[in-house]
């Protein structure tokens, strides 16, 4: 196959003698530009193209010559396509035909200036930050509703599905969160008595460890966990859900997915958080009172003792408190921006960052409330 | 002079897990023919198109296409795809671009060079060419009814003018005014361009009109692959119960008053 090229004779009548594969493979694309050029300079004057050379035609070549021919004065005239062009072969007259019917040019429309478009997007995220804010507060009574009424009508209650989350996001995650637990634990014993290693004060380490894994890291570090793993898996599955119309179908069938999509989810992570966070106070002790005794000669049997009697119960019961509430943010955010997932596969992966984002946002924003709240008390 | 074969299908054999789906499977598409190819739900249509373009791996057999071989030794992916486009049975579009830049992403892929303009028009061309108004290039594919979608995957098969194009089930979803002009245009694209129209159809409609062969996939095989009068006249049960049932005669009623109209 030949390249496509063109020669021109400029003039009153000006002429193009187009030879070779006018194709897409053939180079259309090289020689476009060059053609535009000649299309500005002969504006409005009688056009002639020979097509006696053209050994080959598609679709392309077809649109590039009559888009030519049609910008060369008043040729737009359907009813003779073919005016204006010599030697024609049978074959590349239909084409030649066909394109004329159908010159239509997707353009863009141009960006506007940037000043503006950077107003308008903090506009436009203002406005979001607001309504989201809203939508998230409406879903979340929306959720307790349907949880009230699950209660109140225990058949709507669905142990499959809330079993299932409750593995996937419970169980698989043990080791993952007991090995992070344990590990904090150590670091916190570890890093502890350097420092109080210069007052003297070593021993104090089992405090430390006590108060700060109980109280503070052992849930927190659960609920980050969780929102990093099962936040981003419920948007996930619930967002390519909505995207294949699967919740439309279930609100044609009458099935409210609050129910069968969000409920189960909420209630799985109710009581999934609490045992994951129950664990990591457990090993976060596990892993300071190892330390304890392997680097800093403190005998478990004193660990032990001192555990019991200084760090009260209280600073349990306040880590334990945090843990529903933190799963049941999580698991709220994760299928409300699962619901929120709208056209595109793209949508879907931003959604799921926003849903890390936002729980990993407000478990920290929860946490400190709650810490003002027991310092208020006293406890 | 014998037709040549631009697909050539031998003993094919697809499998997943324990179900075999094709089985000694052969076929052969000649060139420049709108090949019909019809089968139960199930029977492995869309299986056997993704077995010639490459994107299912059979487990034995031998599968060539415009006489580069696709299986056992894989032609490279360059080689063949500037030359077919694909229609997939639900459009597959790429939902995070626009129409416009779904159907200019081969055009670009093949052609880096081309100019915005160049592109922009070619897409506006194929976009009308498959019957597609105006303005619907800014639009996002989720923006679009299921027939429309149809017709950008349409325009995004047509856009580097393939030598075969493979249709999975194109007029299925469209209204029959739509479809009728569906066939008229794959039609003409055949005539025009010399394109060879590899289509999984269930429209027994676009099969009369449109259909130079007719390839019967059944019992994991193509139990025959010819022209319709002769795919009718087989006593094959499934074959009379699809052509003889009261669609199929309806259609083909239809038919034969407008020919004679
Ligand atoms: N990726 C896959 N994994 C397992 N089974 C498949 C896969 N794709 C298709 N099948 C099976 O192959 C058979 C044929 O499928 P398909 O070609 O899509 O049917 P149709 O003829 O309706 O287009 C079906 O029984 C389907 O279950
Ligand atoms: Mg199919």
């Amino acid at each position: 196959m030949s390249k496509a090229e063109f020669s021109v004779e400029d003039g009153p009548a000006p002429r193009i003698e187009a030879r070779g594969g006018w194709t897409m493979a053939d180079g259309i694309a090289r020689i476009d530009a060059q053609i535009r050029k000649f299309t500005e300079t002969t504006l409005d004057k009688p056009l002639i193209i020979d097509m006696a050379g053209v050994d080959n035609l598609d679709t392309s070549g077809a649109m590039v010559l009559q888009r030519t021919m049609q910008a060369c004065g008043a040729r737009a005239d359907l009813s003779q396509p073919l005016k204006g062009f010599e030697n024609v072969s049978d074959h590349h007259k239909v084409l030649l035909e066909q394109a004329a019917g159908n010159l239509v040019s997707c353009e863009t429309p141009p960006p506007r200036a940037s000043w503006l478009v950077v107003l308008e997007r903090v506009g436009q995220a203002t406005e979001n930050i607001l309504d989201e804010a809203l939508h998230i507060m409406s879903f979340v009574g929306a959720v307790m509703v349907r949880m009230f009424e699950t209660i109140r009508h225990p058949g709507r209650f669905r142990p499959t599905s809330v079993v299932h989350h409750m593995e996937s996001a419970g169980l698989n995650a043990l080791f993952i969160v007991g090995l992070m637990s344990f590990l904090i634990g150590a670091v916190v014993a570890f890093m502890g008595a350097t420092v109080l290693a210069e007052f003297g004060a070593e021993v104090f380490a089992v405090e430390l460890v006590g108060i700060s894994v109980l109280r503070e890291f052992g849930v927190l570090l659960t609920a980050i966990l969780i929102a990093g793993r099962s936040g981003s898996s419920f948007t996930a599955a619930i967002g390519s859900m909505k995207l294949r119309e699967e919740i439309d179908a279930m609100q044609a069938m009458g099935i409210d997915p609050l129910d069968a999509l969000v409920v189960p989810r909420v209630l799985a992570l109710l009581i999934a958080v609490p045992c994951l966070a129950f664990l990591a106070a457990i090993l976060g002790l596990v892993g300071g009172g190892a330390v304890c005794a392997l680097a800093l000669d403190i005998p478990p049997a004193l660990f032990m003792a001192r555990t019991q009697e200084i760090i009260v119960i209280d600073n349990f019961i306040v880590g334990m408190v945090k843990a529903p509430v933190f799963g049941f943010a999580i698991a709220v955010i994760g299928c409300y921006q699962g619901m929120m997932v709208r056209g595109s596969a793209e949508d879907l992966g931003r959604r799921t960052t926003i849903s890390v984002v936002q729980s990993l946002f407000l478990v920290i924003l929860v946490d400190a409330l709650f810490a003002v709240f027991f310092m208020e008390l006293d406890y | 002079m014998a037709p040549e074969n631009i697909i050539e299908v031998r003993g094919v054999r697809n499998q997943f897990g324990t179900q075999v789906v094709h089985k000694d499977l052969d076929l052969d598409v000649h060139r420049g023919e709108i090949l019909g190819v019809v089968g139960g739900s199930g029977t492995g249509k869309s299986v056997l198109l993704r077995t010639i373009v490459g994107l299912q791996i059979p487990k034995a057999g031998k599968v060539e296409i415009l006489g580069k071989q696709i299986y056992p030794k894989r032609a490279s992916a360059k080689e063949i795809n500037e030359d077919i486009g694909i229609l997939f049975q639900d459009g597959a579009l790429f939902s995070s671009m626009t129409v416009a830049e779904n159907v200019m992403a081969p055009l670009r892929e093949h052609h880096p060079e081309i100019s915005d303009e160049l592109a922009e028009e070619i897409a506006g061309m194929k976009l009308s060419l498959s019957g597609l108004n105006e303005g619907v290039g800014e639009k996002m594919p989720s923006e679009l009814s299921g027939g429309m979608r149809k017709r950008v995957a349409l325009a995004r098969a047509m856009a580097l003018d393939p030598k075969i194009l493979f249709l999975d089930e194109p007029t299925a979803g469209l209204d029959p005014i739509g479809a009728a002009k569906f066939d008229e245009l794959i039609m003409g694209l055949r005539d025009n361009l010399g394109l060879t129209i590899f289509m999984v159809t269930h429209d027994l409609d676009s099969l009369i009109r449109a259909t130079d062969r007719v390839a019967v996939l059944a019992e994991k095989q193509v139990i025959i692959n010819a022209p319709l009068d002769e795919v009718r006249r087989s006593n094959h049960p499934w074959i009379q119960e699809y052509f003889g049932g009261p669609r199929g005669r309806a259609a083909q009623g239809s038919n034969l008053a407008s020919q004679s109209a």
